[in-house]
């Protein structure tokens, strides 16, 4: 790393190289763009407060797109006055990370236009990750009082130029699967610029994590991202048990890996009832797709008790075994899928309509698509093969024979084929575990008394790479927690999607990223 | 008019204006109920069921609920436009039935022109919905009455163009003598399959459904033209949309499968089993097809639609000298 | 003008009979606003094949002028508790509110957060509880069959 210090450089058995660097904060901007030529992808920005230090510590994450190396660049600042230089003009999915460092931490980034509020609302009063964040200063309760205009200080702001004018899509909206806001530049039918505006179902669970045990997170970390909230507990759950050093048995491993490819199929299925109402079929395919998902939300209850939220794993293991009739039915299920999946195909892919909607569509490949951030299915779709599975193997994903699609049109349709495609993988996947869960225990006892270390686990959801980031300084409560949530960012990259489109265009182009804004928000 | 026609014509009038607007009305809230169901079996649910037997009273409930509904008039809204244009879009809808021939017999009025009055009638009302959505005041509705405009550009032509080969086969603009010819000879559908095609599709456009309800588009602009309206105002928007469909649906059967043309059971009945057909279809398309882009329905409008429909007039002309000869 | 519009409807209000009370619980158009995960069980599952809502006539229109019930599913932020006031007020009486999960009753697992209104009932009136975390489409199915069966003295 040439004449940066590296602080320590270790080889992981499976997951690849990971190297930690310590940098000072006028550093960062020459190691991004040394790290961007060789194509490495910003992940994101942790913050971690330490009062009695009176520090904050910042770790840019960064991940190699080639091989599998992982990169810690830990930066400490004053906590009186924490300034550092941006990055957000050389990877601009980094603007969104330092606007919620501000907004949670009140770390200034210098050398950018604005930094804004991101989660909380623009009159918000403090910090509220920093440890001595104490109070409730922020009076909701006068606004919802008399009749009170949210976005009425945006018509002061902006002159409306000829022929240019503002929409607000949301935050209640059909298009937005949540609620979030876009604020749209338009002249006549044509989106000039789009900017999102989030945070509007923040509920600080980074924060509500510093006050519980470390199993009393696992139920927490799963409301994160309610469409596949098992992929998200078990991030938890692998990242703790990484820190600590255990290894689980082998039938809770084999367990866990069958149950996330499920959350995975699910996951997509929904993606896909949830998208194709946005193109404008009156809720045909929805409806389709729901229906399948039905039948693997009563896999998932006969796992483990749950339709939507499972508590399932444990840290050591599972908290229910799987029977021989669980495995008999995924078995049946996995094979209407097949034919299912072909019925879909038939409908959409063989559809004229769908093919002219989304061919040549929000567009975000090559190096773009590494600036702004982009991972998972919409990474795929914009020609790069890389896969947390594949790239730093967890679980049992390393001995498990199973393709990347991978397109390279970057455009909504072939996130489409790229989603299709994972779940035919999916099942693949399911298939060459199902028969062979060896005999034995699935959960054993963890001693969670003195968890002491640091950890970034990072974990293939379905939208993308996730990543939680436990910091232990002993006892039973952790001291900072981070999730990573890929939707953040697929979502931040919407403002370079969006340009240059057709209003029609916006609703395929918000479906296709597949957003969760539970993750988004968190 | 001797004093005696009049007196003969007005009873006929009354009773037939009567008749029509009965079976119109039963008609309508049955297609709603029809849809829902059709819908709901396409989509592997049962749909209503619970209110009445088959759920064939929900239409009434859900009628008595908007009438009882508050109305509510945005801030900003002109409350002129606001309060007329969903009465003046209804009555647009209805108003070709005075010249629609349900059969031979059951008729309320037959101008020598009534299919270019047709025309011209279901033609105004997208003026009214881009004043709807001028009236409401609020950006969503203003963005769904102009594409209400864009949209009439780019259906009419065809529309007209292609009835206008049906015009030239039976050398009348009388619906009912475009029946008479077809009953005659045999149904234009047979000679003009082309032009039905092209006025079905610009059917479905004029009725603004899916796969071209783009001055609606949910997931885009949340309602269309009509987010503002609420009440009585948005029951009669949702009538008149279905005696749209209705109108349209009536105006594809006279011109191409023959009006009431059948063997044994009555005219009427032949007609209305037509008409519904038609009606399925377009549920059928609805639920099944994408929402094109506004541009996209242009494109597919001025390059293949319009140059579609001078060819089947080429064509038109071509079986005329040949049936002449 | 105003004034006449209001004794009209004071009139039209007051000749209620019965099949009004009927019609008004037997056609509940509901509009869903959905922000965290009880947002994929009840609009979602509840409106898919299984449960199909709509056998007791429910329809999800997308604008808040024409529904009878806000259906809040969700947690309520800071952020959001004011935009949840202006969709109530736009919608036309006689409309019901139903708060659906726990986070919508009293705040959930949120309900220590810095960013949660404990209770959707803190901002506006709410008519039925749904609870569960997330519940069951069976509870929602529940609460149709409650409102059909009498709600707000429109009961038979």
């Amino acid at each position: 790393m040439g004449d940066l210090r590296v602080k320590e450089e270790e080889l992981l058995s499976e997951r690849g190289k990971e190297v930690k660097l310590e940098i000072s904060p006028e550093e960062i901007r020459s190691l991004s763009s040394k790290l961007l030529k060789e194509r490495h992808q910003f992940l994101g920005i942790t913050a971690v407060d330490f009062p009695r230090e009176n520090k904050i510590e910042l770790i840019y994450h960064f991940a190699s797109l080639e091989d599998s190396t992982f990169i810690w660049a830990r930066l400490e600042l004053n906590r009186e006055s924490p300034e550092v230089p941006t990055i957000s003009d050389i990877y601009p999915g980094a603007d969104w990370h330092e606007r919620e460092a501000y907004d949670l931490f009140g770390v200034i980034f210098t050398g950018r236009e604005e930094l804004k509020r991101i989660l909380l609302p623009d009159d918000w009063i403090g910090h509220p990750l920093r440890k001595d964040y104490s109070g409730d200063e922020y009076d909701w309760q006068s606004q919802t009082k008399e009749f009170y205009y949210p976005f009425g200080t945006v018509k002061e702001k902006i002159k409306e130029e000829d022929g240019v004018f503002y929409l607000h899509v949301g935050p209640q909206h059909p298009v937005t699967h949540g609620l979030w806001r876009l604020q749209l530049k338009v002249r006549g039918d044509t989106i000039l610029e789009g900017t999102p505006d989030i945070g509007y179902i923040h509920c600080g669970i980074e924060k509500l994590c510093e006050g519980l045990n470390y199993e009393q997170i696992v139920p927490l970390s799963e409301r994160i991202c309610y469409g596949s909230g098992m992929s998200w507990s078990m991030l938890y759950v692998l990242g703790v048990e990484s820190l600590l050093g255990v290894e689980p048995p082998e039938r809770a491993q084999y367990i866990r890996t069958i149950v996330l490819e499920l959350q995975r199929i699910t996951s997509h299925l929904l993606w896909l009832g949830a998208f194709c109402p946005d193109l404008g079929t009156y809720h045909s395919m929805l409806l389709y797709a729901i229906r399948e998902r039905e039948k693997f939300l009563d896999i998932f209850e006969r796992i483990t008790g749950g339709r939507l939220l499972y508590n399932y794993p444990r840290i050591g293991g599972v908290s229910r075994d799987i029977d021989d009739r669980t495995i008999e039915k995924i078995k049946e299920t996995l094979k209407d899928l097949e034919s299912h999946l072909e019925e879909y195909e038939d409908i959409l892919d063989k559809n004229e309509f769908f093919l002219v909607r989304t061919k040549g569509v929000g567009v975000l490949r090559g190096e773009e698509a590494i600036r702004w951030g982009l991972t998972g299915p919409c990474l795929r779709a914009a020609g790069f093969k890389y896969d947390v599975r594949k790239n730093s193997p967890y679980l049992l994903y390393a001995d498990l024979d199973f393709e990347i699609p991978v397109y390279k049109e970057g455009d909504v349709y072939s996130r489409y084929r790229v989603r299709i495609e994972e779940m035919r993988e999916s099942s693949k996947i399911i298939n060459q575990l199902i028969d062979e869960i060896p005999k034995g225990e699935y959960r054993k006892k963890v001693n969670l008394r003195n968890v002491e270390g640091e950890i970034a686990f990072r974990t293939e959801d379905p939208r993308g790479e996730s990543m939680v980031y436990i910091l232990a300084k002993g006892g039973e409560k952790p001291h900072r927690v981070k999730f990573r949530s890929p939707a953040y960012m697929n979502l931040s990259a919407l403002r370079r999607m969006l340009p240059g489109h057709k209003v029609a265009d916006m609703a395929a182009i918000v479906g296709s990223i597949d957003l969760c804004m539970g993750e988004v928000d968190r | 008019m001797t004093l005696q026609d009049l007196l003969i014509y007005l009873p006929r009038f009354v009773l037939t204006s009567i008749l029509i607007l009965l079976i119109f009305s039963v008609d309508l809230i049955m297609i709603i109920w029809f849809e829902r169901k059709l819908i709901g079996r396409i989509h592997h649910r049962r749909s209503i069921t619970e209110t009445g037997p088959f759920g064939l009273l929900q239409n009434i409930a859900d009628f008595i609920k908007l009438m009882v509904k508050e109305d509510l008039i945005p801030k900003k809204a002109n409350r002129i436009i606001h309060d007329l244009t969903p009465p003046l879009i209804a009555f647009s809808g209805i108003l070709p039935l005075a010249l629609i021939p349900f059969s031979s017999e059951i008729y309320v009025s037959n101008p020598e022109n009534s299919l270019l009055l047709v025309l011209a009638i279901c033609s105004i009302s997208p003026f009214f919905v881009l004043l709807a959505g001028i009236g409401s005041g609020s950006k969503y509705p203003v963005i769904g009455g102009f594409r209400a405009a864009l949209q009439m550009v780019s259906y009419e032509i065809p529309l007209v163009l292609s009835a206008l080969g049906v015009v030239m086969l039976s050398g009348t603009f009388n619906l009912m003598e475009i029946v008479r010819s077809q009953v005659e000879n045999t149904w234009y559908l047979f000679l003009q399959p082309l032009g039905f095609f092209i006025f079905l599709s610009s059917s479905i456009m004029e009725n603004e459904r899916s796969p071209f309800d783009i001055p609606e588009a949910e997931s885009e602009l949340v309602a269309g033209w009509r987010t503002e309206f609420s009440s009585i105002k948005f029951g009669l928007i949702m009538g008149s949309e279905y005696m749209k469909m209705f109108v349209n649906s009536a105006l594809v059967t006279l011109l191409y499968l023959g009006g009431w043309d059948g063997p044994l059971l009555p005219e009427i009945f032949w007609f209305l089993l037509k008409v519904h057909l038609i009606i399925f279809l377009f549920i059928w398309i609805r639920v099944t097809l994408m929402r094109l882009r506004m541009d996209q329905l242009l494109k597919l409008s001025w390059n293949y639609l319009i140059p579609l429909s001078l060819l089947n007039l080429l064509l038109t002309i071509v079986e005329k000298v040949m049936i002449g000869a | 003008m105003d004034k006449v519009r209001e004794l009209l409807t004071k009139i039209f209000r007051a000749a209620l009979g019965w099949e009004v009370r009927w019609a008004i619980r037997r056609s509940p158009w509901m509009l869903h606003f959905g922000m965290r995960c009880c947002a994929l069980e009840i609009p979602l599952a509840v409106a898919a094949s299984r449960f199909d809502q709509e056998r007791w006539g429910v329809i999800p229109p997308s604008s808040p002028r024409q529904v009878d019930i806000l259906v809040v599913n969700g947690t309520v932020t800071k952020k959001m508790a004011h935009s949840i006031k202006i969709l109530y007020d736009q919608m036309p009486e006689p409309k019901f509110v139903m708060a659906v999960g726990e986070c919508a009753i009293c705040g959930g697992p949120f309900k220590d957060s810095y960013s949660v209104v404990p209770g959707v009932d803190k901002v506006i009136p709410v008519d039925i509880y749904v609870p569960g975390c997330p519940p069951r489409p069976e509870a929602f199915i529940k609460a149709i069959e409650d409102f059909r069966r009498g709600i707000w003295g429109i009961s038979e």
